[in-house]
């Protein structure tokens, strides 16, 4: 029997920034395994398994008679390859609403994940705020053993 | 020599003949006893090793040489001669119980090596620890079973300032679950993943919060939120992980607008939406 390897991470903004690149979630809730830059928003997955991935961000109010979706991302680098993973869309005219995301997928030590504008107007939150709440976040935990 | 302990003996100094007569102190070793308790003279209670050079001093130092600070530079009749000026060894003094009264205090007591009762001893430290370390992958595989889920039958319009009203129960391994408060309350503290649906009530713009309330103190740790001009009956499913201790409360409260729980009345075993909660790691 072996110890179970954790790793988990959960990053949040209080911005109500418009992402127009990478989601920028520049603060930490919590990681253990695994490494999260601040500055780039890149996770670096530490221990290979299969992981519970999730996260979830706003949309920019509509300009009148344009319908502005709220796309995005999740693009994985590994060795000199990226690729797309999961791609959330909501193309329907309406503000502030949380759009969500939630999968599952096998990550090798290594691997490099952010979360990234597919379009539109994303923002990761309707309104900026303080205090300790996390409204949006980027969230993710190792399931195997 | 005076009756005295051996342990309170600082040195004992042979001053040998000079010349060429100085040899013959080749070969004398000296032995101490206790001729009161030991008349036959059986048990040596201390012994120096024979001599094989002549030299014009010898001195033999005793347990207590360290306590010694009067040293003579060359010759002395009252005073032990320096180390520098005579050729010393220690004496081999037999061992003897130690006798301590009172109390010892000390800051660090540094053991020898012990040979194979410290290999002994590691070896089982190790053991313990590996048996550390499976004890707690199976905690955290028994733990993996804690979850619960909740849901609704109902359809009715709920309102802001009230608790998603999830008042029946699918399951609930800790029975912390209170289908009439709608609060889940952490048993075992750890990293859960937490679930809950909810629909959007025509024209309303509603915002839901998860919360976990630690110690009588209400924090968000997911928010989900219509915003404007979402179709009724639109479906939100959120999800999202978050570190527990024992003794918190989660539950789903709606902070403004109104929502519901499923589309239409149903009836058992239908479902809508759920809360839902597992346990997934430490």
């Amino acid at each position: 029997m072996t110890q179970r390897t954790e790793e988990r991470i959960k990053v949040f903004s209080r911005s109500n920034a418009t992402q127009f690149s990478t989601f920028e979630f520049t603060n930490v809730d919590f990681i253990v395994g695994g490494t999260y830059d601040t500055t780039t928003y890149d996770y670096t997955i530490e221990n290979a398994g299969t992981y519970l991935m999730g996260y979830s961000y706003s949309k920019k109010n509509p300009i009148t008679n344009n319908n502005l979706r709220g796309a995005s991302n999740v693009r994985l680098t590994r060795g000199d390859t990226t690729y797309t993973i999961s791609h959330t869309r909501l193309n329907e005219r309406v503000t502030n609403t949380t759009i969500s995301n939630c999968f599952v997928y096998r990550f090798e030590a290594g691997d490099i994940l952010k979360t990234v504008s597919a379009g539109g107007q994303p923002k990761l939150n309707a309104y900026g705020y303080g205090g300790n709440n996390i409204l949006n976040s980027w969230w993710g935990i190792k399931l195997t053993y | 020599m005076p009756l005295t302990l051996i342990e309170t003996i600082q040195s004992l100094v042979l001053y040998n003949r000079t010349g060429s007569f100085n040899n013959t102190t080749i070969g004398l070793a000296i032995e101490l006893y206790n001729s009161t308790q030991d008349p036959n003279l059986t048990e040596v209670l201390a012994t120096t090793s024979a001599i094989t050079t002549a030299v014009n001093v010898y001195r033999f130092d005793f347990p207590d040489i360290g306590s010694y600070t009067g040293f003579a530079t060359g010759e002395s009749l009252s005073n032990i001669i320096r180390e520098e000026d005579a050729t010393s060894e220690v004496v081999s003094v037999a061992g003897s119980p130690t006798e301590m009264q009172g109390g010892l205090s000390v800051d660090t007591i540094t053991l020898p090596t012990i040979g194979d009762a410290e290999t002994n001893i590691q070896s089982n430290t190790n053991n313990l620890s590996s048996i550390q370390t499976q004890v707690d992958s199976l905690i955290d595989i028994f733990s993996q079973g804690i979850s619960f889920r909740a849901y609704s039958l109902s359809s009715a319009t709920i309102s802001s300032g009230q608790k998603l009203p999830f008042n029946n129960e699918s399951y609930d391994s800790q029975g912390t679950y209170d289908t009439t408060t709608y609060i889940y309350t952490i048993d075992i503290a750890g990293t859960y993943l937490f679930t809950f649906g909810w629909y959007v009530v025509e024209g309303i713009i509603a915002t839901i919060n998860l919360i976990r309330k630690r110690s009588g103190t209400e924090v968000i740790i997911q928010l989900s939120t219509t915003g404007s001009n979402t179709g009724n009956n639109t479906s939100f499913i959120v999800a999202t992980i978050a570190e527990c201790e024992s003794g918190d409360e989660i539950y789903a409260n709606i902070q403004t607008g109104s929502c519901r729980l499923a589309i239409s009345d149903l009836t058992e075993p239908d479902n809508n939406t759920s809360f839902s909660g597992s346990r997934i790691s430490s």
